[in-house]
This record gives C-alpha cells, structure tokens and sequence, in this order.
C-alpha cells in the first residue's frame, strides 16, 4: 500500500504536482521511523542501527513491488536522495533553531544533544554549500546528494543520475574538493534567538 | 579549508542527528499555510519527543490571536481524556499556566491543541543565562508550586512537570505548559527503545504503573528543584550557597521525592512553604533537625555576631553616636547584653521548639519556662554518662554564654559541675572547662570574687596536667574580662598584649577567641585614635573568621564591616565603600532582604552615604534598615531603637526635624525601657532631642535636655573626648539659633578649647569648623 501510493505520488510529481513531494517527504519519513521501530523491538539502541542499510531497505519497500522498471526505479532513486537531503537538512535547521530558542527541546543526554548540533551545522553549511555548487555544476552537487544524503552505492548514483560508474566517482571527488574549498563552518553563531 | 571529513557515502544518514530524526515520533514539520481548525501554521517553533510545535494564526476571521499549536501522535486515551476535563482545562485561568484554548483533531487524527503562546525560555536554560542565584531559582520553582497548587484544587494533575515544560517569561516569571494534556503523553514504552524517555522526572509509581495522584506532581516538583540547584547540571557554575542552605535544601528534595507517596509533602503548597523557610533561612518543616541544627539556623537568621560583636555599631549614624558607643562597646555592655538577651529568648524557643509540640511557647515571656525544661532534659538523658553530659553541659553553656544569656546556664553547669564532682573526679579537663564556663559567667555578671576563684580552682585543676592552648588561652581571656571589669585597664591591655603574642604561631592563632583579642585590641586602639592599626587588627580577625566559619558567616561579615568602621575613620573611605558594596549583594542573597544582616549592612551604607552628604539615600537606608529591625525584632527591641535613631540622624540632617524628634522619642522610650538613664546611648539620644527641640524654636526644652545630657555625657568621658567637643558645638549651634551670640562665644572658648578640638579629624572637625564659622558670622553681623 505504501510502496503503491508512493509510485503514484511519484507518478504525479513527475508530472509537474509540486504538492506531491510534501506528501513524498511524509511518506519516507514515516516508513524509516516504522522500520526503524521494528529493528530496534527489544532494548537495542538507535545508534546499533546501520542507518544506510535502513534507508536502503526502505527505498526497497516502497519502490516495489510496482515498479521495478529499471526507469522508474532510476527516477525514484534520484528522487529519494532529494528527499533525504530535504528531511535530514529540515531537521538540522530545526534543531539549530531549537537550540537558540529553547522554546522546545527533549530531554536528551547534553552530550549527544552537542554531538547532533555539529552534525546539524555541518549539514546546514554542507546544504548551502551545494546550493552554490549546482549553480556552477549541477551534476556534481546532484552526486553528491544521492552518495551523502541518500546513502546511495556508486552504481545506485549512477543508475539515478544516468551517467557512468568513473564520472560518479570523479565527480564525487571533484566535488568534495570544491566543498573543502568552499564550505563556510560558521563555527560560532550568534546566541540569542 | 573546511573540514570535510564528515562528507562520506551515506554521511548524512548515520550519526547522532539521523538516530534523533528517526527516534523523534514526530512527523516531519507542516508546512506554512496547512489549516488546522480554525487556525492556520505559520512555522515550527520546537519539536520534542511528543509532537511539534507550531506558532499559528487564528484564520477564521474571528479576532486575531497567535497560539502555540501542538500536535502529537494519535492516542485514544489522550482523547478520552480530554473530551472528560476540557471545561475544566479551559477553565484554568492561572497567571503561572499557559491557557489551553481550543483542541481537536486533524484530518489524519492527530489531536493538537492551541495553547497560549508564551515568550522565553525553558527555565533550566533561563537559570543559566542569567547566571540566577540560588534564591532566584527556588523563588522560580515556588511560583510554579502556586501554579501547581492551583490546578490540584481544581483536581488536575500535571503528571509531567520537567524543565522543558517551564518557561520563564520576559518578566522573569515561571509558566506551566501542557498542563492536563500530558496524560498520555510520554508514557514510557521501555521496550521499543524508540522514544526519548528519559525517566529523570518521573515519579516511582509512573514507572511502576501505579496509580498517578497530587502526590506524582510533588515528586516532579523535588525533582525540578534538585535540577535547577544542582551545580553539575550547569556549566557556568552555581553561584555560591551557603553550606546551611544546602543542608536544609536537600532535607526539601529528600521530602519532597520520598519514595513512599505518602511520605512526600501532602501538597504543592505545603512544599512551597518550606521553600519559603528556606529562603528566610529557617530551619525546613520537612527536615529532621537536632536542637544544635536549629541553632545554627537560629544563628544564621539573627545573624547573632552582629549583636554580639558589632551590635553597637548599628547605631553610627552620627558622629557623637559612635563614639560613645565606641566606649560603650568597651566598658559598658549594658545596651549590647540586653540585645543578647532579647535574641537569646527566641534562641531558646525555636531551639526546643518542636521536641513537644505542647510546650511550644512562641511569647517570648514563655522562653524561660522552655529552655529550663529543655536544658533539664537534655541533661536528664545523660545522667548516667557524666562525660557526655559534662559535653553536652558545656555546648549549651557555651550557646547561652554567646546569647548573654549566661545566667541560665548556670544552674545547668553548677549541677553538672556537682555531678562530676560526686560521681567522676577523674575528669579534671572537663571540670576545668565548666569552672572556666563559670567564670565567664560570673565575670560577665560582675561577680568577680566568684570569678577569681573559679579561676583559680580551674587553674589548679590544670596546672599538674598538660593543658591545652585552648584551655589556657581560655583561662587567660576570662582573666583579662576580670581585669577589665575590676577598672584596670592597663593591666587588661597589657594581659592582652601578653596573651596576644604568646598565640602567635600556635594553633589557637586561629580561633575565634584569637580573633576576639584582636577585635578588643582594635577598640582600644580606635579609642586613642590609631586607626590604622586598629583597621589591621580587625582585617587579621577577619581573616581568621572567614576561615573558620566561612565567608558569608555572620562572624565574618559583621567583623569585615568593623573594618569598613576603622576605614572611614582612618580616611580610607574607598576601602569602606568597596567592602560594603561587595556584601550587598552576597548579604541579600544569603540573608534576604528582610534579615538582620541585611539591615546592618543598610546602616553602614546609610552612614557612609550621610557622610558623604547623600542625605536622601541615607534616610532610605536607615528607614529600610528600620523596617526590618521592626519586623524582625519588634518595636520595642533595642536593635529598632538604634535603628530609628539612624532615621532620625539622617532627618535632622535634612532639616526635618519635626520627624525627626518625633523618631527620637521612640528611640528613646524604647531605650528606656531597658537601658539606665545614664547609659551613654540613652544620653547621645536625648542630645540629638535636644537639637531637634532647637530646630523646632523649642528653646527652653532644649535648653534644659542639652544640659542634662552633656553634663551626663562628660561624668562618663574623658576630658577632651571628641563626642563632648562636637555635643559642645551642637549646644553653641542652638544658642545662636536663638540670638544669643555671647553666650555662644562664651561656650565655645569653654567648651571647645584648641587643644582638643585641632586633634579633630574629619568628619568631627567639618562639624566643629561650621559651628565656628556660623559662631564668627554671627558675631560679625552684630558688630
């Protein structure tokens, strides 16, 4: 049932539905959080979890059974990487702004609370980043969503992207090396909300 | 360069921020715009383990309102409950807890609720930034007691009181989100590991499952408490609590969070009272305290060494004051002692107030009949143990003897003394103690052939053993009190010399007696005007107190302000005004506004802001300094007098001085009261009457009461004395109020010859100057 009203949500944002990919964004969402769920029954910890291989196996879920055309799958990789980058980016601005605001935050361990605003600025500076690198080079940045932020395998990026298997790793290269270059840790930014 | 290392394959999707992004049962935020009821989202403000929290807009038109909107994870129960306690929930009309306005569900059944949108922060996070003392953070959590207290009169439980449930306003004051939704909200689901519990604030019977009353939110609020005042939890560190606090703060926390249900406070208000009794430094209603448990906080309230160190020294408002109190503080103890007294009975009844809840007798007339009976009992316990009870016997002693209440110690120590004898006359340590006790009494009592031979008893008891420093030290400290009441001076401040070098270098150099050598010594010195090294004997005890007893002791306070006392008069007045700025704010921290300690330190803020002609602060220090020793002390207490006396300083200085004889003669008739009629306090006030009489053209009163009370003043001075000269010159002042310029001429010449009056320093010698200057005009325009 997911994996059929993902196709059709997929189906309709290929055709132009830009209120599709909210649903999209929902639908993956929720079906890592069950499947995470489901791994962790029984007193496992969430950081156990091999994460990638999650995601991997959600991909799995909602792109079968119906479509298994190699098309449709490459379309739905390439879509799916964007989405990650979108969820996991939206959640580190959340995050950040949380944390300035201290309107709302769980009671989590400070340690690993310290350890999520680092990753949460990296994916922030890393996102505005790419944004600057896909007006200079769309294919570079458009690798590096589907290696970083979907977790994607060298062939997956390949397949989505429709390009071959030593671009997919010369591009991630050349990227990576342009971000060094370019990317902005805004180490320290202003407290107050 | 930026660092890239975290750009890996499949980087974005491990770590902790995934792990959370997958824990956190929300979804994923909803987008600006999505109409929920009659509201509609503008953004995410904050997302928890429970739901997300929007700022929305109300869009039907209706009026415009902004609300935090939540939304959380269907649950049928949350529902149910919610559909039962709604009215109520609409109902609680709190200044402390958010309103909750309005609730439903969304098209995906997701219940959310508007709530009224608060602006700050989570009051951990507020504590933090604010650097907020410890008094700070239990008036917060106080407050959010009252709120609490509210909602469980009107039945509701919280069940999730946690810092991140409380914000502080821009006002500084506390709100309780989320009251009556949390019921199912964060249950723990211990066995899917995949929501944040955390069970820090959870009740024992949350996390068993059983039955969640009043009493769950109580633990959450000892939870909270033992948070906020925890300095771990905070990285800027805790500003610092006094150790008295602590102790009666943990007893609240332990309260507070019993295990039992029952054994917890049996409401939110009854917890916040004895926050209240711990911001007033009394000893906590949840707490198990022993009798010398309550003194200390006994102590730490009255802030005892203030009265027994530096009582007199309230009373400084003017110049001719302090230095007859300066004397006073020497010889005549009369004004200090009956203060003693006075605390000494409330000492007494909150001492064994609580060991029968029948005897409780809060009349001060009463206190009497409480102590004989405590002290007997005490006692009673320890018959068979005559060590012990000679121990016991001696604390006491030594308390009633610091209170001046050394009288009442008596009949205990002499029967234990007598028991002793009887029963263990191998005891000669302790027996030499409690004759040493004894002596002290006696001497303080001015029995002095009964102190000698006590002493001399306790000297043969310790001349064939090998006595302690203490104990000899002891034994020499009574003996120069002897020597002091017995009119030899000299011989009082030679023993004290002696007694003062041979300390040096042992360990008693670090006493309290050491440092109450160097205090009388700095007396005597202040009286032949070498200030300075009186000022170094004080800073020296103090020192030594603050060692021993700590930094905010009182014994260490009141000594740091008799430094402040020799500064001003060694014209160091930027040390006085630097020490006295670095109490205010640790003495109103530790003591609160309305303790004694606080009203001494008013006083001394008061003198040195009169000295420095700031007229206006210094009555509104003096009359503040009124009201607390008023309300702490009663009207009739000694420590109002000298207080009101200060208020009346600062009003003649004024030129208001229908208030301030009117101020005065409270003052004196309280003195009155207690104090002889030639006592020198009692003569300094009738002068200042005499002035404010002047001032109102009551000539002839006035006229007749500086008479009588500079005659008094000078049988008790020595010639010369500066106090005599400026009362002198007060006396000329109102003679040429009244026209009568040769008399004043005369009185001057006579009164306030050259020679003493060029030692004067000043502030002495600005007021003696002006009276001659007003002196010559006034004989100018005559010619």
């Amino acid at each position: 049932m997911q994996g059929g009203e993902f196709t059709d949500m997929l189906a309709r944002y290929r055709a132009g539905d830009e209120g599709a990919q909210s649903r999209l964004v929902a639908l993956i969402h929720g079906d890592l959080r069950r499947l995470a769920r489901r791994h962790l029954s029984g007193n496992r910890w969430i950081a156990t979890l091999d994460t990638t291989a999650l995601v991997n196996e959600s991909y799995l879920r909602l792109v079968s059974p119906s479509a298994q055309h190699v098309e449709t799958r490459a379309h739905f990789l390439n879509l799916a990487s964007r989405v990650m980058r979108q969820i996991v980016v939206d959640y580190a601005r959340v995050r950040l702004r949380d944390r300035k605001r201290f309107e709302r935050v769980e009671d989590v361990d400070p340690d690993r609370l310290r350890a999520e605003l680092v990753q949460a600025r990296q994916f922030v500076a890393l996102d505005d980043a790419l944004a600057d690198l896909a007006r200079i080079d769309e294919r570079k940045a458009r690798v590096v969503d589907c290696r970083f932020f979907g977790g994607l395998s060298e062939d997956e990026t390949a397949q989505a992207l429709g390009i071959g298997l030593r671009t997919v790793q010369r591009e991630w290269n050349e990227a990576r090396a342009w971000l060094a270059e370019h990317m902005r840790d805004d180490e320290e930014e202003d407290e107050e909300s | 360069m930026s660092d890239i290392s975290f750009l890996v394959p499949g980087g974005a999707l491990s770590g902790p921020l995934f792990a959370s992004l997958l824990e956190s049962d929300a979804g994923p935020a909803l987008p600006a715009g999505t109409p929920i009821g009659p509201y509609r989202i503008e953004r995410s403000i904050g997302r928890g383990g429970s739901g997300t929290v929007y700022r929305a807009e109300r869009s039907d038109g209706a009026f415009a309102q902004s609300v935090a909107l939540k939304v959380v994870k269907p649950d049928p129960r949350l529902r149910e409950h919610l559909r039962r306690e709604r009215a109520i929930l609409a109902q609680l009309g709190h200044p402390g807890i958010a309103r909750l306005f309005d609730g439903g569900e969304t098209a995906g059944g997701e219940p959310w609720f508007a709530m009224e949108l608060v602006k700050g922060r989570r009051v951990d996070e507020w504590c933090r930034r604010e650097n907020a003392s410890w008094r700070t953070r239990i008036r917060l959590v106080g407050e959010v007691c009252d709120s609490v207290q509210y909602a469980h009169a009107r039945q509701l439980v919280h069940r999730d009181i946690k810092p991140s449930n409380i914000l502080v306003d821009d006002d500084g004051f506390t709100r309780l989100l989320d009251f009556g939704i949390s019921l199912a909200l964060r249950e723990p689901r211990r066995n899917d590991g995949t929501t944040a519990f955390t069970p820090e604030f959870a009740s024992p019977e949350q996390l068993s499952g059983g039955e969640i009353t009043t009493a769950s939110d109580v633990y959450q609020l000892g939870r909270l408490l033992e948070v906020l005042l925890d300095p771990e939890r905070d990285d800027r560190g805790l500003p610092d609590m006094p150790r008295l606090a602590k102790r009666n703060l943990g007893a609240i926390v332990r309260r507070a969070t019993a295990r039992e249900p029952e054994a917890r406070y049996p409401s939110a208000a009854d917890l916040k009272i004895d926050l209240q009794r711990a911001l007033d430094n009394e000893p906590a209603l949840g707490g198990n305290w022993d009798a010398t448990s309550r003194l200390e906080f006994l102590f730490a309230r009255h802030a005892l060494a203030i009265v027994v160190a530096g009582a007199s020294l309230l009373a400084l408002g003017s110049l001719a004051v302090h230095y007859t109190l300066e004397v006073t503080a020497q010889r005549d103890r009369a004004e200090e002692s009956a203060q003693r007294a006075q605390v000494a009975s409330e000492v007494l009844t909150s001492l064994f107030r609580g060991s029968s809840p029948a005897e409780e007798a809060p009349e001060q007339a009463a206190a009497a009949a409480v102590l004989d009976r405590g002290a007997e009992r005490a006692v009673q316990r320890l018959e068979d143990e005559p060590e012990q009870r000679a121990i016991a016997a001696e604390t006491l002693g030594n308390a009633y003897l610091d209170l001046g209440q050394g009288d009442k110690a008596r009949p205990l120590l002499e029967s234990t003394l007598a028991a002793l004898d009887a029963r263990a006359p191998r005891l000669p340590h302790e027996r030499a103690r409690l004759e040493i006790l004894l002596a002290r009494i006696a001497v303080a009592d001015r029995r002095l052939d009964e102190t000698a031979a006590r002493l001399g008893r306790a000297d043969a008891l310790l001349r064939p053993l090998v006595a302690t420093q203490q104990e000899r030290a002891d034994l020499d400290a009574v003996r120069i009190l002897l020597a002091e009441q017995r009119g030899d001076a000299a011989s009082a401040q030679h023993q004290r010399e002696a007694l003062i070098a041979r300390l040096e270098g042992t360990p008693v150099a670090d006493s309290a007696l050491f440092a109450t050598l160097l205090n009388d010594r700095a007396t005597t010195r202040g009286y032949a005007n070498d200030y300075d090294a009186a000022r170094a004997d004080v800073q020296r005890a103090y020192a030594i107190l603050r060692d021993r007893f700590g930094e905010m002791s009182p014994q260490a306070l009141s000594m740091e302000r008799r430094i402040v006392w020799f500064s001003l008069h060694g014209e160091h007045e930027a040390e006085a005004a630097q020490i006295l700025s670095a109490q205010h704010d640790r003495v109103r921290e530790s003591f609160g506004e309305r303790s004694p300690e606080f009203a001494a330190l008013l006083s001394y803020e008061g003198i040195v802001a009169n000295r420095a002609g700031r007229k206006e602060e210094a009555l509104d220090k003096f009359q503040r300094a009124l009201v607390v020793a008023r309300s702490v002390y009663g009207p009739d207490a000694l420590l109002s007098a000298i207080a009101a006396h200060n208020v009346g300083d600062a009003l003649i200085e004024m030129g208001r001085a229908e208030e301030a004889l009117a101020i005065y003669r409270e003052a004196l008739r309280v003195r009155l009261l207690r104090l002889p009629a030639n006592n020198q306090a009692v003569l300094v006030n009738r002068l200042q009457i005499a002035r404010s009489e002047c001032a109102l053209g009551q000539y002839g009163t006035a006229d007749a009461d500086f008479a009588s009370s500079r005659a008094a003043l000078a049988a008790r001075m020595v010639e010369g004395h500066p106090s005599l000269l400026v009362a002198a010159a007060f006396n000329v002042d109102c003679l040429l109020l009244q026209g009568r310029v040769d008399e004043a001429a005369a009185m001057f010449a006579r009164e306030v010859p050259d020679q003493p009056r060029t030692k004067l320093v000043g502030h002495d010698a600005q007021r003696v100057d002006a009276t001659a200057r007003r002196l010559a005009d006034a004989q100018r325009e005559k010619r």
